[in-house]
């Protein structure tokens, strides 16, 4: 055959296609017999499922009915990737049509299924307040309003409005008179019309929600804030929803309290504290006291705390979105500076939360929960700066209406009528949990066996060398590839530069070049302040080592161990703030043994702490306790080599080394690896003789953490076997250990996989990047983040490219 | 006070029609794509028929406005997510037959897309049978536009020298 050209692959693909896919059969002829088999019908049009005729094999019917709908949370992504629409950002204003209202601001308002509900309010009337008592509707689709008929509620201001589903409950609210919110409710029904009261709550009512279908008021009063759920059967409310909340005096609703719910919990945010179920007491999340939460969000599975705030000289005001996640209990805060005065309310409108501005402003502002990022909003059509509007979000629409503005920055403040939609689709996708996902293009060019430590805010990568025979190209976007492949016989090109990246804002910045060229044989740890990179180049008699600070973008030399040219693959360990480890051995020579001498910081000096006969060298060492625990391997009389592994209490000039025998089958293992998993310590192997199998052990047979304070349990060792993982590898980068316990590996020639919290392993899938072998990996608290390395475990080209991974 | 989400739902006999004419416009050219993906026509239409379950409750909750494209990448997710499933058993069988009646040149494709990694035969079937731009690609893959470029290239580049 002759070379295809490009349009001929096309032709060739699409006939290809047909031939292969002549109809959809499935769906029409196909599926209908294989249906009749079973006895039941697919509606081709909702592809929904019935049982038919026989009643008796109804139960045929059910079962494809729950394999149905079980592909179908398959295929929603429960258990892989989620599809999410291509991004085509939209946001696009429109201004709403004239009211019917009267200007107010404090209205209640709540989005009744395919409407929009508005009551009530307060406006400056003659040199007084008034409290209307009137309401409407807004229909989006239709850009139209109709008024609400007068009901049962007195006019107020700062009600609170739930939806059931099939009525408007409405309640609470300030009338102008008394020291508290009012106790009384009323439904409306927008399908009849029509009003009907409820029965007052048992207090002041500060807010509404609705929890599993239930209205529940939270209430004060005696100096107690508590929850009141509403019973539609016998129109009375009962209070058993949880304890009291308040220990200390209890809110008023000029308090700045805020209130969410999620997954059982009840949160409650006051002034710059987050408290959960019990309020005043104990907080679970603290501002900087010059930052205060304005309000309080819950998606299905986290919390998102919306604070505001003055910091620094400048005074510059802040706004702080804190994602807290109570599956594990962790927290990461957003932070941005901007200089408008203020939040007048937040909203989640899709996968964004929403900020009105307080009085001044032109439009809102936008944090991007996907993407984890502030965006701007075009301007809006009238000004959305202002105080006490109505917000919703209607699932396509922010709508905003009413409240108070100024026209002037002098000026007095007025009550509008007016309104504003802002359209915000496809803004980024979700979350990527559970996903890979490609990081930005690096300034570096290709290479491998490089060094990577994670700061806690970036990731340094340094060093490693370039195997290549094509040639190296810069693209459009700045990164650097190569095209074509390594031959036989290439150079290995060993590279001096690096950089750190920044996951926060997903960037590259270039560091200063070392002293010295990387190679295969580095080794690297970050000590809190530095990067301190040890190894050596073979040819040179000379070991290096160098500490890198990313504060002041320099290296500084600093006293090369003590260790001979035999003595050249590495694993350096940090034991404290102030020591390293360093193991040393070489798996080539057969007369020199393996060693660990420790490194004193501060001192910059080198203590040799022992020598091990017999042992070519140590794969991996990791802290337990105040103990060491290290794998490596020793060459038996035959020449062979198997796995052995020791341990060492730290205890300053005498350590003592032994081994803990728990490796299995140590003369069929290859490359085994050690992590620390909540207290249990998990090896990784590799079979030699198969390159295989893969086989995970703990010691911690009967659950019980092998690590209490300081030391361990030693009469809890007893091996056991962890499930296999089912997929071969033959190499791979260090364990991650996440801080839910996970352990995830990133395999060559295979998937990577992840052992979840029952232990059990699954495929996380393969990064958007081509890996072999030779690539970084770093954990950063949330993802992994893996780079460089090389794409083709054949042969190729190292590469420039990286992925991160989060865990859901 | 009073800041409330809530979805748009579709009106129900509109979802429906919709779908309707989703499946009529994309099952057969989805099929195909997933054929090309996997080389099995039999997963495929399992593949395509998961997708349309899934695009059907976000039709009707109104949260899609390219149910088309959603579909897609569905159907793109789903084949990967078959082969990933597969793992090592893949690699020790043998490629799944070529259709019988498929032509010499149309075997030698089916045969050569099989030596493609995954993401390169994502990306080339959705370049070149799809149509779809880079762009669109590279959101369906969840790369760079740059990277999706290199797929191809790297993937016509395999695919030529398996067939000359």
């Amino acid at each position: 055959m002759t070379e295809l050209l490009d349009p001929e692959i096309r032709d060739v693909m699409h006939r290809l296609a047909e031939r292969g896919v002549s109809s959809v059969e499935f769906m029409t002829a196909a599926a209908s017999t294989a249906v009749d088999d079973r006895e039941v019908d697919i509606d081709l049009a909702t592809l929904e499922v019935s049982a038919r005729r026989r009643p008796i094999l109804a139960v045929a019917a059910v079962l494809v009915l729950i394999a149905i709908v079980a592909a179908a949370v398959l295929a929603s992504g429960s258990s892989g990737p989620r599809p999410v629409e291509p991004a085509g950002t939209t946001l696009q204003w429109r201004q709403l049509a004239p009211s019917p209202l009267s200007p107010r601001l404090g209205s209640a308002s709540v989005w009744a299924g395919d409407r929009w509900f508005i009551w009530g309010g307060s406006a400056t009337a003659d040199e007084s307040r008034s409290y209307p008592g009137d309401g409407a509707t807004y229909d989006p689709a239709s850009d139209r309003w109709a008024l609400v008929p007068d009901g049962p509620l007195s006019g107020r201001t700062l009600a609170d409005a739930v939806w059931t589903g099939g009525e408007v409950v409405i309640g609470g609210g300030w009338s102008g008179t008394g020291d508290s919110t009012r106790p009384d409710l009323a439904a409306y029904d927008p399908a009849t019309g029509t009003w009907r009261a409820l029965a007052d709550a048992p207090g002041p009512i500060s807010r509404l929600e609705m929890v599993d279908g239930v209205v529940v008021a939270t209430v004060a009063w005696n100096e107690r804030m508590s929850l009141a759920s509403y019973d539609p059967g016998d129109d009375s409310w009962s209070t058993p929803v949880a304890a009291d909340l308040t220990v200390g005096p209890a809110p008023s609703f000029e308090s700045r309290q805020h209130y969410a719910t999620l997954g059982g919990d009840r949160y409650v945010a006051g002034d710059n504290r987050l408290y959960r179920n019990v309020f005043g007491r104990d907080p679970l999340y603290e501002l900087s006291d010059v930052l205060q939460f304005r309000s309080i969000l819950a998606t299905e599975r986290e919390l998102l705390v919306v604070g505001q705030g003055a910091v620094g000289d400048n005074r510059d005001d802040r706004r702080t979105v804190v994602r807290y996640d109570p599956a594990t209990d962790r927290s990461r805060i957003f932070e941005v500076a901007r200089s408008d005065p203020g939040i007048a309310t937040t909203t989640l409108a899709g996968n964004t939360v929403a900020l009105v501005p307080n009085l001044s402003g032109d439009t809102v502002e936008l944090f991007d929960l996907g993407t984890n990022r502030w965006i701007d909003a075009p301007e809006a059509p009238v000004a959305v700066g202002r105080l006490e509007p109505a917000v919703v979000w209607t699932g396509r629409e922010l709508l905003i209406w009413g409240g108070a503005t100024q026209v002037e920055a002098e000026a007095p403040l007025a009550e509008t009528a007016t309104g504003a939609a802002l359209r915000i689709d496809d803004l980024s996708p979700p979350e990527l949990v559970d996903e890979w996902r490609e990081i930005a293009p690096s300034p570096l060019s290709p290479r491998e066996e490089h060094v990577a430590v994670w700061t806690g805010t970036e990731m340094i990568v340094w060093g490693g060398r370039f195997q290549g025979g094509g040639t190296v190209v810069e693209n459009e976007d700045g990164s650097v590839s190569v095209s074509g492949s390594a031959r036989e016989g290439d150079r290995l090109t060993g590279l001096r530069d690096g950089a750190a990246y920044d996951p926060s804002t997903d960037t590259w910045r270039r560091i200063a070049d070392a002293p010295f060229e990387g190679d295969y044989l580095h080794r690297a740890v970050w000590t809190g302040t530095e990067m301190i990179v040890v190894g050596r180049d073979r040819l040179v008699e000379e070991p290096d080592a160098a500490a890198y600070d990313p504060a002041t973008d320099s290296w500084r030399t600093i006293t090369a161990p003590p260790i001979d040219r035999g003595l050249h693959e590495f694993e350096l360990l940090m034991i404290d703030n102030g020591t390293l480890l360093l193991f040393s051995g070489s798996q080539n020579n057969a007369t020199t043994a393996a060693r660990v001498d420790a490194y004193d910081i501060d001192a910059d000096r080198w203590t040799p702490r022992a020598i091990f006969s017999g042992v070519t060298r140590i794969n991996e060492a990791v802290v337990v306790g105040d103990e060491v625990w290290a794998t490596g391997e020793e060459r038996q009389a035959d020449g062979s080599v198997v796995t052995i592994d020791l341990r060492s209490t730290n205890r300053g000039e005498s350590w003592g080394w032994s081994p803990f025998g728990f490796t299995p089958s140590p003369d069929s293992t290859t490359g085994v690896w050690i992590a620390e998993v909540d207290g249990d310590l998990v090896t990784v192997a590799g079979d030699r003789r198969t390159d295989a199998v893969t086989t995970f052990w703990d010691i911690n047979a009967d659950g019980t953490p092998l690590v209490g304070g300081n030391s361990v349990r030693s009469t809890t060792e007893t091996a056991r076997s962890l499930p296999n993982t089912g997929f071969d590898f033959l190499e791979q980068i260090d364990p991650v250990v996440t801080d839910d316990g996970a352990l995830i590996i990133v395999g060559v020639l295979t998937e990577s996989i992840r052992r979840g919290p029952d232990g059990g392993w699954r495929s996380i899938g393969d990064p958007p990047v081509s890996v072999s072998f030779g690539h970084s990996g770093v954990w950063t608290g949330t993802d992994l983040i893996i780079w460089g390395g090389r794409a083709d475990e054949n042969g190729g080209s190292s590469v420039a490219t990286g992925a991160a991974y989060r865990p859901g | 006070m009073g800041t409330k989400r809530a979805p748009v739902a579709m009106p129900q006999h509109v979802a429906e029609a919709e779908l309707d004419q989703l499946y009529r416009d994309e099952a057969l050219g989805m099929t195909r794509l997933a054929f090309l993906m996997l080389g099995r026509r039999d997963i495929a239409e399992e593949i395509v028929h998961d997708a349309f379950l899934a695009v059907r409750p976000k039709l009707l909750a109104g949260e899609l406005s390219r149910p088309g494209a959603y579909l897609r990448t569905s159907v793109v997710n789903g084949c990967r997510m078959w082969l990933r499933r597969r793992g090592i058993e893949r690699r020790h069988q043998p490629a799944p037959p070529a259709p019988t009646d498929a032509r010499d040149d149309e075997v030698a494709l089916h045969l050569a897309l099989r030596t493609l990694t995954t993401r390169q035969r994502e990306a080339v079937v959705l370049r070149y049978f799809a149509d779809l731009p880079e762009t669109e690609i590279a959101g369906i893959l969840r790369c760079r536009p740059a990277t999706v470029r290199s797929l191809i290239h790297r993937g016509i580049a395999v695919l030529r020298e398996e067939l000359t």
